[in-house]
């Protein structure tokens, strides 16, 4: 069976509805991790302290 | 990374980047906020800076930069690599209402690069830190001396009007 190159490589390419795999190391994830964590502290912090939430930006 | 097809294969495409790098650059703000003596606003500690605090020269000096002080904000490794973490110094520049502080993060370093882009978030303030040796306070909360050891990005600031830091 030929085996037809349609692309090399497309970041944001999902194949079966699942993003790869392979583009993120876990050192991505664990930063992923890291910054939902800070923003969440963030958002309450404006909450309580300033009456306020960041603009544009959904935290929960 | 961009790929072409030639009539070599497969090639990445000229003039582009090998590995792509994130948020980085040059960011700053207000880090330390001068306060009126005689009608105080104090910080969430109840303590507040004045234009006569002592700061034995480091308002306008060079210091480390870290993460919240120095304490995990959380249980996994990451939250302790980012408290254990010493980033480079941070530029201190006296005004007339307060310290300004500049800080660069390299956009080629994961963690300073996760720092960048929760600043650009809007996420973080400057906190800065002192030495219980060091440190004089007065009995209404004014901070007397307060020599500045390092200079942390936070999302709890005890001045909680502070500025968010942003790019220059």
């Amino acid at each position: 069976m030929a085996y037809v190159h349609r692309h090399f490589f497309e970041p944001d390419e999902h194949k079966n509805g699942e993003p790869f795999k392979s583009l993120r190391t876990p050192l991505d994830i664990e930063l992923e991790e890291f910054k939902r964590a800070v923003l969440v502290k963030a958002a309450r912090y404006e909450e309580i302290y300033i009456g306020d939430t960041l603009p544009g930006r959904g935290y929960a | 990374m961009a790929f072409v097809h030639t009539t070599l294969g497969w090639q990445p495409k000229a003039g582009g980047v090998l590995k792509a790098v994130g948020a980085g650059g040059r960011y700053g703000a207000l880090a330390v906020r001068f306060s009126n003596a005689l009608n105080p606003e104090r910080d969430l500690q109840l303590e507040f800076f004045t234009e006569h605090s002592d700061f034995a020269g480091t308002d306008n000096g060079r210091v480390p930069t870290m993460f919240s002080h120095g304490l995990a904000i959380g249980e996994q490794p990451i939250f302790k690599r980012f408290a254990d973490a010493v980033f480079g110094d941070a530029e201190l520049t006296r005004l007339d209402n307060g310290i300004f502080g500049t800080i660069r993060l390299d956009p080629a370093n994961s963690m300073e690069s996760a720092l960048a882009d929760l600043i650009e978030q809007g996420a973080l303030r400057f906190s800065s830190g002192s030495t219980a040796q060091f440190v004089r306070r007065g009995t209404d909360g004014q901070i007397l001396r307060w020599p500045i050891v390092e200079l942390s990005v936070t999302p709890t600031p005890a001045e909680w009007r502070l500025p968010k830091i942003r790019r220059l």
